[in-house]
């Protein structure tokens, strides 16, 4: 989906595509993934990320030796004719103390904020981790491209 | 000798738990299907350079009950797992993919795996919310916490890293780094194969009734 669809005039040039949430276990924690692409020449940052249906949305970030090391990102760049992939085993957004559990065919409307590109308004569906499994080897270990 | 050995399996193991995030992102060229031919038995996980030893440890079960984690499970191809109920993405995703092969192999085969999943997060996962997590993918398959010094030498014994604890948010919530693979353990209760984070159904269903069948080497 095009920002733009949702946000006219305030998005630039980010777009936001692949988004999927895997349906949680609990209501404690769930994971978004997305892609955001950049078509201008200025690298941007997404600087926060929120919903209704959770308390906080924090990035995650898997780095290091050892396995599903993380690490909260306070923001995380998207780089001038590039990409920023959030996916399963890289980085993702954590959403935190959720009002409800959803299932998968449900939505979830997520709010992400640009520091240029400014609010971007999307709905992500939610998929079964096995779904989420099946997306989870294509990419760059660290996101970017 | 023995020395030479050691460092083999010590590099087996960290490119194995080091990597997974990357090799879950590395791209279909390094899918684990092309791993088939990088080892004799056909196997599509990373077969050990030799064989550990399942560690021998009581820890406790999701009624509150002692877990005499080898003597439970001698006998069965047993997949162990260090995760935790809070993971977002690695523990549930391992899990729901082997409730699903599991789930759609023959019975009298399944009956003869046992999936264990070791808390690294005992403050949070007690063993009523271990059992309520695990449920949602097999109520067979069992969850084990117990005190810290006990699982980290559950995991020490397999090479793995310690845990790392990241610091609390506002709501109290933390992340717990840990391992991303999956250790298979043959019927004689010996360590054969990891599966990192990235394996699929399909390398599940593929290997799960090879592995039933595996006559490994003394």
């Amino acid at each position: 989906m095009r920002a733009s669809d949702q946000t006219v005039g305030a998005v630039a040039s980010v777009t936001v595509v692949d988004a999927y949430a895997s349906e949680p276990v609990t209501v404690d924690v769930g994971a978004i993934y997305l892609t955001i692409g950049n078509d201008g020449e200025v690298a941007d940052t997404l600087v926060s990320a929120s919903t209704p249906l959770a308390e906080m949305v924090h990035l995650h970030r898997m780095t290091g030796i050892g396995g599903a090391r993380m690490r909260v990102q306070e923001v995380a760049a998207v780089p001038a004719r590039g990409q920023l992939r959030l996916r399963p085993g890289g980085q993702h957004l954590m959403m935190m103390n959720l009002s409800s559990r959803p299932t998968a065919g449900d939505t979830i409307d997520l709010t992400l904020e640009f520091r240029h590109a400014g609010t971007v308004h999307i709905r992500v569906p939610v998929v079964s981790y096995l779904d989420v499994s099946e997306r989870a080897a294509v990419g760059t270990p660290d996101g970017t491209q | 000798m023995q020395l030479r050995w050691y460092g083999m399996l010590v590099l087996a193991l960290g490119l194995a738990l080091g990597c997974a995030p990357r090799e879950a992102v590395d791209g279909e060229a390094e899918s684990f299907a092309t791993n088939a031919d990088a080892n004799p038995y056909g196997l599509r996980g990373r077969v050990l350079p030799g064989p550990l030893a399942k560690p021998d440890l009581v820890l406790t079960d999701t009624k509150g009950r002692p877990f005499d984690l080898r003597r439970e499970t001698d006998g069965y191809l047993t997949l162990l797992f260090f995760g935790y109920t809070y993971c977002p993405d690695i523990c549930p995703i391992h899990m729901a993919n082997l409730a699903a092969v599991i789930g759609e192999m023959a019975p009298g085969m399944a009956q003869r795996i046992k999936v264990v999943f070791v808390t690294t997060d005992p403050a949070r996962d007690t063993p009523e919310r271990l059992g309520m997590w695990l449920a949602n993918f097999n109520d067979g398959f069992i969850g084990l916490t117990g005190d810290m010094a006990t699982i980290n030498a559950a995991q020490q014994a397999l090479y793995m890293p310690p845990p790392q604890y990241g610091p609390a948010d506002s709501t109290g919530a933390y992340l717990v780094g840990h391992a991303a693979a999956v250790v298979a353990f043959s019927p004689d209760n010996l360590a054969r194969v990891l599966y990192p984070f990235g394996i699929r159904q399909a390398d599940w269903a593929h290997d799960l009734p090879l592995l039933l069948e595996m006559r490994w080497p003394e």
